[in-house]
């Protein structure tokens, strides 16, 4: 079993908001965030993939395809958005960081062929960063 | 669904490596340089990694604003510049 991980980066803005909260619970619970004009991060993904090293090609996964699936399902539909507005995922559930790694996981999981995913990292900065391994 | 968040703290501390237990030239063998009675710093970086249920209410696994104000009042007033 070999581990494989590819980096994307994109930049995208998105505000924390929930509509079933008070402007003063949104504004407790999200503080800066709630803000709802939006503010932007320059997020970097990481995508691990798992399996066998494939005999014949010496791959766990065919990295092109693998780079052409993370740009058509999360760079195309991610870069330079406002989440909350034009990712369909975030029409209802907030755009934090965690949920962002389970929507990119959701978007990946079934396009990989061969390969399974392991791990979605993504960093909102260099010090704050959510993985997520598929768990319930 | 269950999410991990780390988050990255940094901070400035000083230290001596010696036991009590042990003769001067042990010390100076065991530690070498860490040995020096009058100790040296370092830049530390903490990363510290929280899990669980991604809260459908807030979106989140912890709220940022209290485990960075847990990390202040417990480690970093503790430990930093010491």
């Amino acid at each position: 079993m070999v581990y494989l991980t590819r980096k994307a980066e994109f930049s995208a803005s998105h505000y924390y908001h929930n509509p079933e909260f008070t402007p003063e619970e949104n504004r407790r619970v999200f503080g800066k965030c709630n803000n709802p004009n939006g503010h932007g991060h320059n997020y970097t993904l990481e995508v691990t993939v798992k399996g066998d090293v494939d005999a014949r090609s010496g791959f766990v996964v065919d990295l092109r395809q693998l780079k052409e699936i993370m740009n058509r399902e999360v760079l195309d539909a991610m870069d330079h958005r406002f989440l909350n507005k034009e990712v369909p995922e975030f029409l209802t559930h907030i755009p934090t960081t965690e949920n962002l790694a389970i929507a990119i996981w959701q978007r990946l999981r079934t396009k990989l062929e061969k390969a399974h995913l392991h791990r979605i990292r993504v960093y909102e900065t260099p010090d704050l960063f959510v993985d997520f391994y598929g768990e319930q | 669904m269950k999410a991990y968040l780390t988050r990255r703290y940094l901070f400035s501390a000083s230290h001596r490596l010696h036991s009590d237990r042990m003769s001067a030239e042990e010390n100076r063998a065991t530690y070498g340089k860490c040995n020096n009675p009058h100790g040296h710093g370092h830049n530390y970086t903490m990363e510290i990694t929280v899990s669980g249920p991604v809260d459908p209410r807030s979106g989140m696994v912890c709220n940022l604003v209290d485990l960075d104000g847990f990390v202040e009042r417990e480690l970093l007033t503790r430990y930093a510049r010491i």
